[in-house]
């Protein structure tokens, strides 16, 4: 062997050592998220959500059972409601109604497992002045004593499940669909993180596992559905999914539940005698940013006009 | 050293045939990526996360309704300790036509703010006062107050009806399970329904969310 080709054989050596190390760093900052931590190889090869069988998926809720339990020490009962046939959800949203107060937002982050810290909430609520629609008037972070201000409204802002959602044209691997009953859905296993949908989202309405989510395990709650409310791990997307797990068993959001003035209004839009007609037939409804085509499911109405209208009638006089 | 690469690329040159003149770049790109390895391993926290060891997890916020005050009283009045029907003293008692809001002793948790309506007779039906009086002349016994505010809220009934006004308890349809929609008087307090018990409420404690950040100085206060 010429010293030549010990020499090649050499350099090849430690570049290609140099090259392994150095795809391996760059995997480091990957490893600081803990997304690799919790990924097994059976998760690994599990197929898409919409392509399990009815075995697999058995196996796959069984599977998650186990590591709650073993994670939180806690017996979930995991579950997968599917779309109840003849129904469309749809959400409405008296802004007159609304006072601000945030019970919807802790809801929702207590019924979901979302993260606490950092936080994960899918409802933000934005203080306006009174009469605007100017969401960057708004004000996420308000902290009066007591609730509501004078001259403002309060417009809290969810997934608004397009009927023609941007954030599933976006999605390069197929991660997240509407369901038949207009609810867009993500396998938090299928997800690869891109964070493309949450670029797409009009609505600010994706969030981002940056952290593995902490859920204290006194608070997990422990009715859960492989599309909604199981624990999410690092590295992926979630937002708000109607409470999937609650609704199609007939109950209503969490958010909805927690509202004590009955601002919000869940339904059936094809059903001619729900509320959500009855809104949508009587009611000044409107959505957010309709200027895009996404058309929105989550209706804003202001019920108490009529009263308004009474008393103050508009004047008609001058041009 | 750069004596010495030249002469190791003039040595590699010549021993090539000048075929690979920049073969000493292997050894610079190998040096290249280890230089990025240990920068990468070492160096800044690349993808910008924030340090989230020491976030504390917050308690779980206690949900549940609001505490809502009693808002509808006894079918009566306590008395000494006792209660006793309205009939007890207004049989004898009749409060006078002239005073608009008369505020004895025994109902001084009565605060009278109701519209239009600036005398007790204008809802509880004289003598007596047991019963409830429509503005059509209808009596209704206390228990079946709702009717006797829809009597006059013509403009909340249907609403009401339909399960907007208000909330409703239970599942979001009837084929699934009960549905209880609120009285009135588990909102309103009938004397003075202005303004639901949700008056004056403090909110739950903002975001702290990534997205969202910590509070700017509010641009609302600011800008007016």
């Amino acid at each position: 062997m010429s010293a030549s080709s010990r020499r090649a054989f050499l350099k090849g050596a430690l570049g290609g050592a140099g090259g392994l190390a150095a795809a391996a760093a760059s995997l480091t900052p990957l490893a600081r998220t803990g997304a690799a931590a919790d990924l097994t190889l059976e998760k690994l090869l599990q197929p898409h959500y919409l392509r399990l069988t009815q075995e697999e998926l058995a196996r796959v809720l069984a599977r998650i059972e186990a590591e709650v339990r073993e994670r939180h020490g806690v017996r979930a009962e995991v579950s997968d409601h599917k779309a109840l046939p003849g129904v469309e959800f749809a959400f409405a949203l008296d802004v007159d109604q609304c006072v601000g107060c945030r019970r919807c937002v802790h809801a929702c982050a207590v019924e979901n497992n979302s993260s606490r810290a950092p936080e994960i909430q899918y409802i933000r609520v934005l203080e306006l002045p009174e009469g605007s629609l100017d969401l960057e008037e708004g004000d996420h972070h308000y902290a009066p004593e007591s609730l509501p201000r004078a001259g403002r409204t309060y417009l809290p802002i969810q997934c608004q499940q397009c009927a023609n959602p941007p954030c599933v044209g976006a999605c390069p691997v197929g991660a997240t669909w509407q369901e038949p009953d207009g609810v867009t859905v993500i396998d938090y296993d299928w997800c690869i993180g891109c964070r493309l949908c949450m670029a797409a989202c009009p609505y600010w309405a994706r969030r981002f596992n940056f952290a593995p989510p902490a859920v204290p395990s006194s608070a997990l709650h422990p009715r859960m559905d492989y599309l909604t409310n199981r624990p999410r791990s690092a590295g992926v997307v979630e937002k708000c999914h109607f409470c999937l797990h609650r609704t199609r068993a007939g109950l209503q959001p969490a958010c909805v539940e927690a509202c004590p003035n009955g601002a919000r209004k869940f339904g059936n839009v094809l059903d001619p005698d729900g509320e959500l007609a009855w809104i949508l037939a009587r009611k000044s409804v409107f959505v957010l940013k309709p200027e895009l085509g996404t058309l929105p499911r989550f209706y804003y109405y202001a019920g108490a006009e009529r009263a308004r209208a009474a008393a103050a009638p508009p004047r008609l006089d001058g041009e | 050293m750069r004596s010495a690469r030249s002469k190791d690329d003039a040595a590699t040159g010549s021993r090539s045939g000048g075929a690979a003149p920049g073969g000493w770049r292997g050894y610079l790109f190998g040096a290249g990526f280890l230089g990025l390895a240990v920068w990468f391993a070492l160096g800044p926290d690349l993808a910008g996360l924030p340090d989230l060891r020491g976030a504390e997890v917050a308690e779980p916020v206690p949900l549940g309704s609001l505490p809502r005050a009693v808002l509808v009283g006894p079918e009566g009045a306590t008395i000494n300790g006792f209660l006793r029907p309205c009939s007890d003293c207004h049989r004898l008692f009749r409060p006078r036509a002239a005073d608009p809001a008369p505020r004895p002793l025994q109902h001084e948790d009565v605060v009278l703010e109701h519209g239009d309506v600036v005398a007790c007779r204008g809802c509880h039906l004289e003598p007596g006062h047991d019963l409830l009086r429509l503005k059509d002349g209808t009596v209704l016994p206390f228990a079946e107050s709702l009717r006797h505010c829809l009597g006059c809220h013509e403009e909340v009934r249907e609403d009401w009806e339909h399960g907007l006004h208000g909330r409703a308890d239970g599942c979001w349809d009837a084929r699934f399970g009960a549905v209880r929609r609120l009285a009135c008087l588990e909102c309103h307090d009938p004397h003075a329904p202005r303004l639901p018990v949700m008056d004056a409420v403090r909110p739950l404690p903002g975001p702290r969310t990534l997205r969202l950040g910590e509070p700017r100085a509010a641009r609302l206060e600011g800008g007016r």
